[in-house]
C-alpha cells in the first residue's frame, strides 16, 4: 500500500541542490581551520570513478544511462556524513557543474538499537560528459 | 437568556429560555442519547465538527536534519469548522427557544419522558399564550413520541413535532453491537494508540454500548409498546429528517515529501518538508468500516441511525446526505426546518 504519491520535479531538485550548496573547502579555508573530526581531501588525491561506487549506485547509474545516454561521467566531489556531520569531504575550490550537466548520487544507511544509532550518508557529485 | 427553575422528582432543575417573537411558536430543543443541552446550544463541545470537505493545509518546512525524512510525520484528523447551533439559528430568526439537559441521558427513557411532561407543564404555565414546537435530535424523537402518547393532555398547544435522525423504528447497530465493536477494535488495532483515530470512533462506541441504545434495538419491547395504540394528534404537524452520510472525518497524515530523503551538500544534509495526505483505504471514517448495518453504510445511514428507520409515523420525511452529528449544525437542514416553521418575512404576521 503506497502511502505517498511522489511528485518530484528533477530539475527543481537539481536547482534546490545548487541553491543549498556550500563549498566547505572555501568555507574552512577562509576560516583557516578544518573542524575537528573532519578530513578534507583534495579530489586530485582521491580515486572517484564508477568502479568505486557501491553496487546500488552503480545500478542506478546504469538505469539512468539506458534512458538518457551519455558519453561519460566525471566524478568531482564526495562527502560522507555520519549522524548528520561531515566526516570525510573530497572537495576543492571549484563549484558545482552547471545545472544541465550536474549528476548527484547518494545512499544512506542506518542502524539503531536502544544503545546505539548511526546514520551514514554518502553523496557523490559528478558531471555528465556528452 | 433567562432561566426558569422547576422541580422534578424532588430535584431542582433549570430551563434555559431565550425569548422570541411572541407571534411565533416557542421551540423546545431536545437532545439525544448521552447528550446534554450544549448539543443544541454549542455542539462544538463534542469536538466532532470536522471539516471533511476542506482543502489541505499547505506544506510545512521542518528544517535541516541529520537523517533522511521518510514516511509519516504525524497522524491528524480534519480541522474543525465553525458551526451555528440550533438555538442560535432559531433565535436569529426570532423564534424563542427552551433547552435543558435531560436526566438519564444515557439510561432508559422512562424518567426523561416524565421530566418532559413536567417541563411542558411549567412552560405552558409561564407562557400562557404561546404555542410550541418540539425539535428533537436522535433519541429525543422517541422521547417526544412517548411523551405525546403518555401525556396527551399536555399536547394541545404543540403545533409541530420535528425529529432529526431519530431511530423511530429502532437501530440495527444496537442489534449488531458486538460485530460493530469488533470492527472498530480491528481498526483501532491497525493504528495502535493513535488518539486521533480513537477520537473519530468515540462517537460510535460511546453510543452503542449504553443502556439507552439497547432500548431501541429493532423489535425492542419499548418500541413495540410505543407503536401499540399510538395515534396522530390532530393539532400537530409531524416532520422527520434522516441522514445518509457516514463520513465523520478524514484520516490524514503529515508525511515527508520525497525530497526530504535527498541529501544536499549542506551541514546537516537533509532538508525536511512535510505535506498532508489522506490515508488511502482506511479514510474517511466511518466509510471504511464494513457495511455491517444500514446505519454505518454510506447512502443508507448517518453512522448511528438508518434513514429508513428515522421516518416518523404520521409525518413528512426528508432525507439529507449528512451525518448524525451534522444534524446538530447543518445549514441546509436548518434552512429546511426554518421553512417548515414559516421563517419567511411576514409569514407569522
Amino acid at each position: 500500500m503506497a502511502l505517498q504519491q511522489y511528485s518530484l520535479d528533477p530539475r527543481k531538485e537539481v536547482q534546490r541542490f545548487r541553491n543549498t550548496y556550500v563549498n566547505f573547502y572555501n568555507l574552512w579555508k577562509a576560516s583557516g581551520k578544518v573542524p575537528d573530526g573532519i578530513q578534507l581531501v583534495s579530489p586530485s588525491t582521491f580515486t572517484m570513478n564508477e568502479e568505486v561506487l557501491p553496487e546500488l549506485l552503480k545500478d542506478m547509474l546504469t538505469e539512468l544511462r539506458k534512458r538518457y545516454p551519455m558519453e561519460a561521467v566525471r566524478f568531482l566531489k564526495y562527502i560522507r556524513f555520519e549522524n548528520g556531520d561531515p566526516v570525510y569531504v573530497v572537495e576543492d575550490e571549484n563549484g558545482l557543474p552547471e545545472e544541465d550537466r550536474i549528476l548527484t548520487l547518494s545512499r544512506t544507511a542506518t542502524i539503531n538499537t536502544v544503545e546505539y544509532v548511526k546514520v551514514v550518508t554518502e553523496l557523490f557529485v559528478a558531471e555528465k560528459i556528452k | 437568556m433567562a432561566t426558569i427553575d422547576y422541580e422534578f422528582e424532588g430535584s431542582p432543575r433549570q430551563l434555559d429560555v431565550n425569548a422570541g417573537d411572541i407571534t411565533k411558536p416557542m421551540v423546545v430543543l431536545l437532545h439525544g442519547t448521552n447528550g446534554e443541552k450544549r448539543d443544541m446550544t454549542n455542539p462544538t463541545y463534542y469536538g466532532f465538527n470536522y471539516d471533511f470537505t476542506g482543502s489541505f493545509p499547505p506544506g510545512r518546512n521542518i528544517g535541516w536534519r541529520a537523517y533522511p525524512g521518510v514516511g509519516i510525520w504525524s497522524f491528524k484528523l480534519d480541522e474543525l469548522k465553525d458551526v451555528t447551533s440550533w438555538q442560535d439559528v432559531l433565535n436569529q430568526n426570532n423564534f424563542g427557544t427552551v433547552v435543558y439537559s435531560q436526566l438519564d441521558a444515557g439510561g432508559l427513557l422512562a424518567r426523561p419522558v416524565r421530566e418532559l411532561a413536567t417541563v411542558m407543564t411549567v412552560l405552558q404555565k409561564h407562557f400562557p399564550d404561546s404555542s410550541f414546537v418540539l425539535l428533537a435530535h436522535s433519541r429525543g424523537g422517541l422521547l417526544v413520541r412517548k411523551f405525546l402518547k403518555d401525556f396527551p393532555g399536555l399536547t394541545t398547544r404543540i403545533v409541530k413535532v420535528i425529529t432529526l435522525h431519530a431511530p423511530h423504528t429502532g437501530s440495527e447497530l444496537a442489534n449488531a453491537s458486538q460485530a460493530v465493536n469488533g470492527a472498530i477494535n480491528d481498526l483501532r488495532g491497525v493504528f495502535g494508540n493513535i488518539s486521533a483515530i480513537d477520537d473519530a470512533l468515540r462517537m460510535v462506541t460511546s453510543s452503542i454500548n449504553t443502556p439507552a441504545f439497547q432500548e431501541f434495538t429493532v423489535g425492542s419491547a419499548f418500541l413495540t409498546d410505543l407503536e401499540n395504540g399510538e395515534v396522530a394528534l390532530a393539532n400537530i404537524e409531524y416532520y422527520s429528517f434522516g441522514g445518509t452520510n457516514v463520513t465523520f472525518t478524514r484520516l490524514l497524515a503529515w508525511v515527508y515529501n520525497a525530497a526530504s530523503a535527498i541529501p544536499q551538500w549542506n551541514w546537516p544534509p537533509f532538508f525536511h518538508r512535510i505535506v498532508t495526505i489522506e490515508l488511502p483505504v482506511i479514510s474517511p471514517v466511518l466509510d471504511s468500516l464494513p457495511n455491517l448495518t444500514p446505519e454505518i453504510t454510506s447512502g443508507q445511514g448517518d453512522i448511528l441511525t438508518a434513514d429508513a428507520r428515522t421516518r416518523i409515523p404520521f409525518g413528512i420525511h426528508n432525507t439529507k446526505h449528512i451525518s448524525h452529528a451534522e444534524a446538530l449544525w447543518d445549514p441546509g437542514l436548518q434552512a429546511h426546518v426554518l421553512s417548515i416553521l414559516g421563517a419567511t418575512p411576514g409569514f407569522w404576521s
